[in-house]
């Protein structure tokens, strides 16, 4: 019993790290519908913004924040020089580019900070006795803090999108770009601000994880593609949808690696994949990803 | 004075142009009809005024130029269109479309016009809060004119809001565009192959014909002349 716990509890909080970078690709996918393969990598180089704001000498809190208003300042210039001038039909080319960024931002982070793992400091305190008993098991506060930050990012973008003119317009935008044009809605500045979002949400992510996950060139790799799983399960255009799949998955792989013989850890992210498949088959637009109707 | 004034227009869709040089106008207070069958280039005309495709040419609204202005910036100055096909945002309930309608005006005076317009039609307030995507054809097409009022535009383009409604649906709907016309005087221009209902709410027509368009004449006349009729009303 207590062993499942404690596999629920890491499931968890995997899962929340999966959601958390999902909900990233989702807030660039509702406007445009690309996906931005370069969420992960942009969250890691913000990752090593803050580190380096810490270097320079700022607090933690302090490094983390900055990190986030560049990453969310760097989101629209990225979206502005390299990804609008292609124009709203360009799929492929997008696609292309986000790769190219990838690539870009990766061998950047690797020139500026160089290729060994730097250490990051927690938020909270992280040390092994660091935790608080939960049925036999540990909760420890990372996670927890992780968690957290997920749900209060949720219910800001909840209100955003539900109280406010901005909010409506960007749902608007979502559901109908032209309708949305019709009205007066900007609608390349409805996109670019969903990517502002999508790379602050990234850096708070990559600051969030440092801590474990050490800051390194290839730390979001793996996530980024759980993040994808999640999205596509959750239906790529729902925020509540998106996080909701990334802890499924992350609880449903701790089990399934926990307790079938053959799977083990060395399995793992196939069990993500086979998820992903039966899915899509059974509901091709996910979970909670509205069907598209196509008009005559 | 022209409210909407198109001089010598062009447009299409990259390989070639679609319209041939189009000029029409409609006056303050004026329901004007473009009458056209399919493929005439109705919907062209009314996408490239409203900025929706590239066009040359001369645009003015109540006299200033909007020849070069993006849609939203178009919309801000006084123009709606409601889109062929309805343009429904179907993720929005009924009462989120209107208040996204309300977008260029920042919320003022809201409450009111959403009054105004469940007033204006009372199937929209049954359903305020129903998803718009589960409305029917006729209601999303109340629910287009309803949004694109809720800017207050100077003048409103209708592109054949007739599609796909049934005789007595089309009769009312046409009957709420006349109201909108005679209680808030507003400009009106209506592309329509249902010639017959439209040139009843209209002031003067206008014929579209692969691109090029006619001189305008009164809606009176040109639903007794028997070319139009045999044309346009199937008679």
């Amino acid at each position: 019993m207590e062993l499942l716990i404690a596999r629920l509890i890491d499931g968890v909080n995997y899962g929340v790290i999966y959601g958390f970078l999902a909900l990233a690709l989702v807030c660039v996918y509702r406007g445009t519908h690309h996906l931005n393969l370069a969420q992960g990598e942009m969250a890691m180089f913000s990752g090593f913004i803050a580190y380096a704001l810490h270097a320079a000498g700022l607090p933690v809190i302090l490094a983390i924040l900055g990190a986030v208003a560049v990453s969310f300042v760097a989101g629209g210039v990225v979206e502005r020089v390299l990804i609008r001038p292609l124009g709203a039909h360009a799929d492929y080319s997008i696609l292309l580019v986000t790769i190219g960024l990838f690539l870009m931002l990766n061998a950047a982070a690797g020139v500026i900070w160089g290729g060994d793992p730097l250490a990051f400091p927690s938020l909270v305190p992280d040390r092994p006795d660091d935790y608080i008993g939960f049925f036999g098991t540990r909760l420890r506060y990372l996670p927890l803090l992780i968690l957290g930050v997920l749900l209060a990012v949720m219910g800001g973008l909840f209100a955003l999108f539900r109280y406010t003119r901005l909010g409506l317009a960007m749902r608007a935008t979502a559901s109908n770009p032209e309708s949305a044009r019709l009205l007066g809605i900007r609608v390349s500045g409805i996109n670019a601000l969903g990517w502002m979002l999508a790379a602050a949400v990234g850096a708070l992510i990559a600051t969030l994880i440092a801590p474990t996950t050490t800051l390194t060139t290839t730390m979001m790799f793996n996530f980024l593609i759980y993040a994808a799983a999640a999205a596509t399960l959750g239906g790529f255009d729902s925020p509540l949808g998106a996080v909701l799949a990334g802890i499924v998955l992350g609880v449903v792989e701790n089990l399934v690696a926990s307790y079938v013989g053959f799977v083990g850890s060395d399995l793992k992210q196939a069990v993500a994949l086979v998820i992903l498949l039966v899915v899509l088959m059974v509901r091709p637009t996910g979970f909670f990803g509205s069907k598209r109707v196509e008009r005559v | 004075m022209s409210m909407l004034s198109i001089t010598d227009m062009y447009a299409g869709y990259g390989a070639g142009d679609v319209l041939d040089g189009v000029s029409l106008h409609v006056d303050a207070g004026e329901v004007v009809v473009v009458l056209g069958a399919n493929g005439a280039g109705k919907t062209t005309l009314m996408r490239a005024v409203a900025g929706l495709i590239s066009r040359r040419g001369g645009i003015e609204l109540d006299g200033e130029s909007i020849a070069r202005a993006a849609t939203d910036a178009i919309v801000r100055r006084g123009l709606a269109l409601v889109p062929q096909g309805r343009g429904t945002i179907v993720d929005l309930t009924v009462e989120e479309n209107l208040r996204a309608g309300a977008h260029v005006r920042r919320g003022r005076g809201l409450a009111e016009d959403l009054d105004r317009w469940y007033t204006q039609y009372p199937r929209l307030a049954d359903r305020r809060k129903q998803k718009a995507g589960l409305l029917s054809g006729g209601e999303q097409q109340m629910l287009a004119i309803a949004r694109a009022m809720m800017s207050r535009p100077r003048v409103l383009l209708c592109d054949e809001p007739s599609l796909g409604l049934s005789p007595l649906l089309t009769e009312e709907l046409f009957e709420s565009l006349r109201q909108i016309n005679t209680d808030l005087g507003m400009a009106i221009l209506v592309v329509e192959q249902n010639a017959m209902i439209a040139l009843e709410i209209a002031d003067r027509g206008y014929l579209l014909e692969i691109g090029e368009i006619s001189e305008s004449r009164p809606a009176a006349e040109l639903a007794a002349d028997d070319a139009v009729r045999a044309a346009y009303l199937g008679a």
